[in-house]
This record gives structure tokens, C-alpha cells and sequence, in this order.
């Protein structure tokens, strides 16, 4: 057992909450009840057809009409190209409110992926083209995202005056928002005449290939935890 | 998973197709303007969305709707250096073949060319329509059609990049008030030397009359017609003289016979619009009017001269941003000035696709794998996206290009 997953599975033990740790399973984003304008009791909106359909059909329509309900965010549509994965990149990406920008330049990297794939499709000979598949933008970038996301980061914990910086798990939303944020900056982080939506398609590509920039970012924090495990035990001292 | 492994074999075919096309053009390479063969009788049909008939000469309304792919040494000729849309050619770029679809006004004109009687004063079609409904392909397409029939090509592949974008401009020294465009008329030379080149070359095409640039330089009368075009590009000074020289030349030449014309110019109501980015040396603003290069194109649309056809396009996007009119009919974009000049014509509108034209479209998308998104192939995804673009070509290039 290599001494990283010696060093998951020790924090697994000690601590309380459950982690998916080593499956790294779909993200549910779930709406957070933690700091809402609505009280605790109010549900989620039902907007996509098919969960609707579903409801009508068992009757449970009749129970949720009563129950009060959030309202809608405009980017809930029931449109069949809706994946909320990406809407929440796309609000992470956002700046000063501009969301038809952020969502402008995340669909044209999703383009420029395309585009790449496409062409290296249509130059191959017509032997090797059955055995190449075309993937689609948002699960290359769901890919990429699963790719990126650590398992563990550095927090500053100060101890008898001293600040150390101590690995500590987290959990998978936090894992995610690290993951959309370092793809942003990596994806800022170029020539004045280079477009961020190019950088950024080719920091997706790369990143589900298991390689490049915000992969080696990730690696290096879990090495940086490595490091750093001796102060593993003042997360709870 | 059925569908992937369809996709997989129509794509094999297709190959397959553009292969045994690939060797008889190897074979006939020396045969200019030569489309795309018929596909030979042996191979598999090609799928109902892809034409068989690659010369538009030989198009007609059962092949509406239809993609025809265009010979790479065709393009080259005719759309080096403009011509197809930008966001048109990334595609073709992307898909490796250059596709047009078969449309209705583009028929239309090519029908009317075809009964024309030529004898009679050049006849001018007025292309008009809402943005991004095909003026511009449907003259890539009537270029093509031209080309194959031997005709002179007199092309502006948009005529306000000289106005809005002009690569150098400096005041005339023989016509007072007006400015020259130099290195644009260069370039628009060249761009006239590379579609005619095959034509160029006939003894036919010999100048009228002659030609003095000054004290030393002559172009005599019975020189071929390519020296003015070689003089305009090798002196940069007498380029926008030679312009004027040339089509001058083409008028008298297809009255006489020896050759017929077809000019073809997008964004032509930006002539008679009142402003450019163009300034005198003393930084006075000036409208089209008074830049030289305007004047051979506009005289080139009138009805004095016979044995060609003149097609132009109106578009609001040829004017500045600001004085946009809101309007895509040729009486507002023309205004009373241009009305005047370009009445009579024949106005061709471009409209969105058709239900039958889209469906198509979207069969080309999903064979060239445009379409990624599995639910866009489905029939309520299909029907989104005939709402989200309003079956605007344009506009469906865009919406598609996320998925």
C-alpha cells in the first residue's frame, strides 16, 4: 500500500464523517441549505420534464403542490441540453454578475474541444476512424474535473504559537469548487493574445488525459501533504 | 449503440466514395474548372442529405436542400482570397470538405441565367434577406456556377473591409478630393488574376483601346488584358487606374462578344452609404463617394453594357454599427441614391431554412459530427433547436457549436 493511501486510510479511521475518498463518485450538487434566504423547509424545484412526467405519473404531484418551494434560478431550464455539472463551473467562472459572458466562453471552449477532436477525426484514413470516438465536451470536462480534484489539502493550524500547515481531507464539494478554481486560473494565466477559452479547452483536454498543468497542480499539493504528515495530529491534538 | 455503429459504416462509404473520386481527379488534373465527378455506379448511394451532382450547372430543384462538395483545387481558385464566410470556411476546415447546400434562391438566379437572352442589357439580380440567411453562400455558389460556364468573374467579396478596414489610403494626386485605396486594389487585382487565370490567357481578351498611365507607360490597343492586370499590380501607383481600365475593358469586350461577365459584389449598398474610415491628409472624413475604388464598381452595375449578369447583395451589417437601419429590404439599405442607380433589378430574398432544408442540415451535422449531444439527435432536441435559432442557418451554426 502506497504511503499516501496508508495516509487516507489513517485519517478515515480517526475521524467521524464518511469520506469517498478512493471512489470518486458523481458530484451531487446538492442546493445547501446552509445560508438561504428560504427556511429550512422549503424544497427544491422540479424543472426537468422527465422528473415532472415521473411525479404525475406515481401521484406525488398532489403532496409536493402543497409543500412551499423555492424559486427557480434562471439557469434551471428543461432544455435537453441542460447539464448541471456545467452550469455550476459556469457560475464559478463568472465575474461581476456577467453570466451570458461566463457562459459565452465556456461554450466556446467546449467548441474548441470539439473542433480539435473533429478535425484529428476527419484527417485519420478510414481503417482507424472506426476506432476513434469523438467524446463529448461535458464528459471530457467531467473527466477532467474528477481528474483534478484532491483528496486531501494544507490548512494552517496554529499550535503553540507556531503555524503548521497540516493535511486535512476534504470533502468532495470543497474538492470540487478547489478543482473549478484551479482550472480558471491556470486558464487566466497566459499571453495577453491568447483567448481564455483556448487555454481553458486546452487545460480540459489535458487534465482528462491525466496530465498537464492542473493535474501536476493537484499532485503536488497531495506530495506537499506527504510532506507534511507528521503534523497530521494536530488536526485534533 | 445501434447508432453509433450506423454512423461508423455511412462514414466508411463515404470514404470509400471520396476515394474513387480522388483518382479520376488525379487523372484529369489538367482539365480546368473540373468539379467533383458523378459517384461511379459501382460504389454505395451517397446519403439522401449529399448531392451526387457536384457542377452546379447541372442543379435543379429535386436537388434542393441537398450538400454538394466542392473540388479543394476549385476552392482554392475561386475563394483563396475570400468569398465564404469565415465561420463557413472554420467548419469546412474542421470537417475537411468544403459542402454548400443547395438553395432555392441560388436555383432561382442559375434558371433565370440559363433562359437569359444575352444580347439584351446585363440583367441585375438584388440578393436580400434577414442576417445569416445565406447571401453570402448563395453567391459562393453562383460564383462556382459562373466559373464552370466560362464566364469573366468580376468578384468584392465584401466590399466595406475597403471602407471600414482599408490597408492604407493617401490622397489622389490626379482627381482632386478624392483618396486612394493603393494596396487594397493590389490586392483585388491579384484576386482577379487568380480567378480568371484560366481565362486570361484566351487571345480573345485583347484591349480595346489605349491606355496611357503616363509620359512612358502605354498599354497599347490589341495587348492582352492580363498586361493592364500585371501593370496594376507591379505599379502600385496606376493600381485603382487599372481597375478602372479593366472593367472599362470587360464592358466593351462582352459587348462585343469576345467574353461574358459576371460580376459579383456582397455588401454593395455600402457605396452609397455616407461614411468611412477613410480620411484626406488634411483628416477630413469622406464617404464612399470620394474614394476611387468605388467608381469602377459602380459603373460596372449599370445597364450599358450586354452579355453578362451583375449580382449583388444588400446587407445591413455592411454599414457601421451605428447607422444600422434596422431594415433588410433593398429600397432602405440602397437608400433613394442607390434605389435609383440599381432600379430595374430583380430582387432574390434568402429566408431561414425550410422544415425539409433543416432537416438536412441537422442529417449533414450529425454525419460530420457537429453534433456531439446525444439528446440533440432526438426529436425533441431536434425541435429545440429549430426554436433556439428560429431555423436561421446562421444562427443554428451557432447554437449547435456548444454540443
Amino acid at each position: 500500500m502506497s504511503s499516501l493511501t496508508k495516509l487516507i486510510s489513517t485519517l478515515a479511521r480517526v475521524s467521524d464523517t464518511k469520506l469517498a475518498l478512493l471512489n470518486h463518485s458523481n458530484v451531487q450538487i446538492i442546493s445547501s441549505a446552509k445560508m438561504s434566504q428560504y427556511p429550512k423547509y422549503f424544497i427544491d424545484p422540479t424543472f426537468r420534464n422527465d422528473e415532472l412526467n415521473a411525479l404525475y405519473e406515481t401521484g406525488e404531484v398532489k403532496e409536493k403542490a402543497l409543500v412551499p418551494c423555492r424559486a427557480a434560478l434562471t439557469e434551471h431550464t428543461s432544455s435537453e441540453f441542460y447539464s448541471s455539472f456545467t452550469r455550476k463551473f459556469i457560475n464559478h467562472v463568472m465575474r461581476k454578475g456577467n453570466k451570458q459572458l461566463a457562459r459565452e466562453v465556456v461554450e466556446k471552449a467546449f467548441e474548441v474541444i470539439k473542433k480539435t477532436q473533429i478535425q484529428k477525426y476527419h484527417s485519420l484514413p478510414p481503417e482507424k476512424k472506426v476506432d476513434f470516438t469523438i467524446r463529448d465536451p461535458h464528459e471530457l470536462f467531467h473527466q477532467a474535473v474528477i481528474n483534478v480534484k484532491p483528496i486531501m489539502v494544507l490548512t494552517p493550524i496554529k499550535r503553540g504559537g507556531v503555524r503548521y500547515q497540516v493535511p486535512v481531507p476534504v470533502d468532495d464539494l470543497q474538492a470540487t469548487i478547489l478543482a473549478y478554481k484551479w482550472f480558471i486560473e491556470a486558464s487566466k494565466d497566459k499571453e495577453r493574445t491568447v483567448r481564455f477559452y483556448n487555454k481553458l479547452a486546452k487545460e480540459i483536454m489535458d487534465a482528462a488525459n491525466n496530465t498537464g498543468r492542473v493535474v501536476k497542480k493537484k499532485l503536488d499539493l497531495h506530495k506537499q501533504c506527504e510532506a507534511n504528515r507528521a503534523y497530521a495530529h494536530y488536526r485534533w491534538n | 449503440m445501434i447508432g453509433k455503429s450506423v454512423f461508423r459504416a455511412l462514414n466508411g462509404r463515404q470514404e470509400f466514395v471520396k476515394r474513387c473520386s480522388k483518382i479520376v481527379i488525379r487523372a484529369s488534373s489538367t482539365v480546368p474548372q473540373m468539379s467533383l465527378p458523378l459517384s461511379s455506379e459501382n460504389s454505395n448511394p451517397l446519403p439522401f442529405f449529399r448531392s451526387k451532382q457536384n457542377s452546379p450547372s447541372l442543379h435543379g430543384s429535386n436537388n434542393s436542400g441537398q450538400f454538394y462538395t466542392i473540388d479543394p483545387s476549385i476552392k482554392k481558385q475561386l475563394f483563396l482570397y475570400g468569398g465564404i464566410p469565415k465561420t463557413y470556411d472554420d467548419l469546412c476546415k474542421t470537417f475537411k470538405e468544403t459542402c454548400m447546400m443547395i438553395r432555392e434562391p441560388a436555383l432561382e438566379i442559375m434558371d433565370y441565367m440559363k433562359s437569359t437572352n444575352f444580347n439584351n442589357a446585363a440583367t441585375r439580380y438584388c440578393l436580400y434577406g434577414k442576417i445569416g440567411t445565406g447571401k453570402s453562400m448563395t453567391m459562393a455558389h453562383l460564383l462556382h456556377y459562373g466559373f464552370e460556364n466560362n464566364f469573366v468573374i468580376v468578384h468584392v467579396p465584401w466590399a466595406p473591409y475597403w471602407y471600414k478596414f482599408p490597408k492604407e489610403y493617401s490622397d489622389c494626386p490626379t482627381k482632386e478630393g478624392m483618396v486612394d485605396l493603393p494596396l487594397d486594389a493590389v490586392a483585388w487585382l491579384i484576386h482577379f488574376k487568380n480567378q480568371n487565370s484560366h481565362l486570361l490567357a484566351d487571345p480573345k481578351l485583347s484591349v480595346c483601346q489605349d491606355w496611357e498611365w503616363s509620359k512612358r507607360e502605354i498599354t497599347k490597343k490589341g495587348a492582352p488584358l492580363a498586361e493592364i492586370v500585371e501593370m496594376g499590380i507591379n505599379r502600385v501607383k496606376h493600381s485603382t487606374n487599372c481597375i478602372e481600365a479593366l472593367l472599362q475593358e470587360l464592358k466593351q469586350l462582352s459587348d462585343l462578344k469576345r467574353c461574358k461577365t459576371l460580376v459579383v459584389i456582397d455588401g454593395f449598398n455600402i457605396f452609397f452609404s455616407d461614411k468611412t474610415k477613410i480620411k484626406t491628409a488634411a483628416f477630413e472624413k469622406i464617404p464612399p463617394k470620394r474614394v476611387t475604388i468605388t467608381s469602377p464598381f459602380v459603373d460596372i452595375t449599370k445597364q450599358d453594357w450586354s452579355n453578362g449578369a451583375v449580382i449583388v447583395s444588400v446587407d445591413d451589417l455592411a454599414f457601421f454599427r451605428k447607422d444600422e437601419r434596422n431594415t433588410h429590404y433593398p429600397r432602405g439599405l440602397l437608400g433613394a441614391e442607390g434605389f435609383e442607380h440599381l432600379d430595374p433589378f430583380i430582387p432574390i430574398e434568402t429566408k431561414n431554412y425550410s422544415e425539409k432544408e433543416f432537416h438536412y442540415c441537422i442529417e449533414y451535422f450529425l454525419d460530420r459530427r457537429w453534433i456531439i449531444n446525444p439528446h440533440a439527435a432526438s426529436e425533441e432536441g431536434r425541435k429545440e433547436l429549430a426554436f433556439l435559432s428560429n431555423c436561421n442557418p446562421f444562427n443554428l451554426l451557432k447554437v449547435t457549436a456548444p454540443l
